[in-house]
């Protein structure tokens, strides 16, 4: 500025200054919209492990993009309940799918959303690899891991320190929060003493000589580990998109009880070939683990999350909580 | 001067009190009314945005919501605890940047392979980002502070030791030419000659090493993820972002700067105190 001398230079100057803040702005706002057919897009969020089985065997046979052929459909995966919340927030997302704890969290704290499906049932078990720990009152400093502060895991330790030790917060100055793979790591490497996780994790680590010390379904009953959930405002503005969504997820519910061997092959093409197809049967058809359409047991976790002070909010029945495609009378 | 005529000129009909309104300018209020009224813009433009705009207030909060997390999170003790666990972990993140600085920069300044060691280290480490190395940190020193300490004491000495060396660098020669007339050697020179000399370098590096290290550990403590009840401001952060306590991140935000503004406000004290009153440094 100093250097320029002549009002002409300095109006040159401030005109290509204005034209590339134009530029840059018209194309910053110009990414929002991308081009699709007129079934608008349809981004569905899920996260590593073999919960979202159901979603992967879509994702891998195509089986949404045939039905849909208008919608863009795009697949993400993410690493928490949390991110897929923060997602759907923010409008990247539109159809996610996690633990029982990131949705009540979302339910309490306003999230107009609702659960289009359940997944699975699952077992989720704390796994230990030393001799010492017999059960929760052996764990003094040692570090318990579990995916995230909000996870049903979280949820199940308080519940079994409550009825264990007598105070649901006892254990909580253990807790670490690692994802599931990095706590396989550190369990099976010694770094932490207690790994709270859910298949196949819990599996994998079990052949590795860890055994479980405290089972979810001892504490809960059976009851959920994932589902799948939408917000309001796209559910209905959206019904075809949620019925192919329902109907899929039912489907492959169907292949996995018919035909574990062949859902077993396309997890394993999906996984890239990392995974066997055997490895896979094998936590699928595992005790514990079941494949369904029917939330179970929300409002208990809800009731028990909202009495540790976790929510702060709690659904009162189940109709506030599930979509019409599914039955109102449990979740 | 232009105002004063101005109003002299002025104030031969209207009253002395509206001469002087008319010379009040910007400039001419002190510093801290300005920056005062400039916040108060702010916050007032961010609440009208908010209540106008009808923004999702979990997405982001008004002022008015983040003003009462930021009290009841202090009432409850819950930010004082998270800032304390910080301040903790910073400090002893200093204290072990600072010994290895020390030791460092005695020996670049004792002999020529010492020093080149240093700039070597120095240019080779100093680029890389201290939260760069945590998952290494992690693996070596496990899920406990030692690791944090580490990537602490990583971003810290640097900046120290950087600023140390080029104090001791830059003594005017006739200083240390009256220490050796002294007959001072060695350990007694440094101590006696070279680091009273170095004060003004030691000073603004501490305060350059202090500035890396808080952002290095909010950051550190954002990734290591540390639940339950021993988290410092980053776990605070990050732990109401999990339960969508929106007003909370931003209160912890708050917290955040506003430390970060009384650290520099006491090095700003302390430099005022010591270098700029021995006038070793001009005041800025």
């Amino acid at each position: 500025m100093l250097g320029i001398a002549s009002m002409k230079a300095k109006a040159g100057l401030a005109r290509a200054v204005v034209a590339c803040v134009v530029v840059l702005l018209v194309t910053g706002c110009g990414g929002g919209a991308g081009g699709q057919g007129d079934g608008g897009t349809m981004t569905i969020a899920y996260q590593p492990g073999i919960g979202y089985a159901q979603l992967l065997i879509m994702k891998q046979e195509g089986w949404l993009e045939e039905d849909l052929p208008e919608t863009e459909i795009g697949w993400e995966q993410l690493s928490s309940g949390a991110a897929i919340r923060d997602g759907m927030l923010a409008g990247d997302i539109q159809v996610g799918a996690g633990g029982v704890g990131p949705f009540l969290v979302g339910y309490s704290g306003g999230v107009e959303w609702k659960l289009l499906s359940g997944l699975n049932e699952m077992d989720l078990w704390l796994m230990v690899v030393d001799e010492q720990y017999q059960n929760l009152s052996d764990f003094g400093d040692g570090s318990i891991a579990m995916p995230a502060p909000d996870s049903i895991q979280a949820v199940v330790l308080r519940r079994g320190a409550e009825e264990q030790l007598g105070d649901a917060r006892a254990l909580d100055s253990n807790i670490v929060a690692l994802a599931h793979p990095d706590g396989l790591q550190a369990l099976v490497s010694g770094q932490i003493a207690g790994h709270l996780t859910s298949p196949p994790f819990q599996f994998q680590e079990q052949d590795e000589g860890a055994r479980p010390i405290l089972r979810s379904f001892d504490l809960f009953g059976p009851h959920t580990f994932n589902s799948v959930f939408v917000l309001q405002d796209y559910h209905d503005d959206n019904p075809e998109q949620m019925e192919a969504l329902y109907s899929n997820i039912q489907r492959a519910v169907e292949l996995i009880e018919d035909d574990p061997g062949q859902a077993a092959e396309i997890l394993s093409a999906e996984s890239g070939g990392e995974t066997s197809a055997e490895e896979f049967e094998g936590f699928m058809t595992r005790e514990g683990v079941t494949y369904t359409t029917n939330p179970r047991e929300f409002l208990a976790f809800a009731q028990f999350m909202q009495q540790i002070e976790l929510i702060e909010r709690v659904p009162e029945s189940c109709e506030e909580i599930v979509f019409d495609n599914l039955s109102a009378d449990q979740c | 001067m232009p105002a004063q005529s101005k109003s002299s000129a002025a104030s031969a009909s209207p009253t002395p009190k509206v001469g002087a309104l008319r010379s009040l300018r910007w400039y001419r209020l002190p510093v801290w009314v300005r920056r005062s009224i400039l916040l108060a813009v702010i916050i007032l433009i961010w609440q009208l945005y908010v209540t106008v705009m009808d923004v999702n207030p979990l997405l982001f909060s008004s002022p008015a919501d983040v003003a009462v997390a930021f009290f009841e999170g202090w009432v409850r003790g819950d930010l004082a605890s998270a800032t304390l666990i910080t301040l903790q972990i910073l400090g002893l993140g200093m204290v072990a940047g600072m010994v290895v600085a020390s030791v460092l920069t005695i020996l670049a300044t004792w002999s020529k392979v010492g020093e080149d060691v240093l700039i070597l280290l120095t240019s080779m480490i100093n680029p890389l980002p201290a939260i760069a190395i945590l998952p290494l940190a992690i693996l070596w020193f496990g899920l406990s502070s030692t690791a944090l300490i580490f990537v602490l004491a990583n971003a810290v000495i640097w900046p120290i030791a950087i600023n140390v060396s080029m104090g001791f660098r830059t003594v005017p020669p006739t200083i240390m030419m009256v220490g050796r007339n002294l007959g001072l050697k060695g350990w007694k020179m440094v101590k006696d000659v070279l680091m009273p000399a170095a004060l003004p370098h030691t000073i603004s590096g501490l305060k350059t090493g202090w500035a890396f290290g808080w952002r290095t550990i909010i950051a550190a403590e954002l990734v290591f993820g540390v639940a339950g009840g021993g988290g410092g401001l980053g776990f605070f952060i990050n732990d109401s972002r999990y339960f969508l306590r929106t007003p909370d991140v931003f209160a912890g935000l708050v917290t955040i700067a506003l430390i970060g503004i009384a650290f520099d406000m006491l090095f700003n004290w302390i430099e005022r105190r010591t270098v700029i009153r021995w006038g070793m440094k001009s005041e800025t």
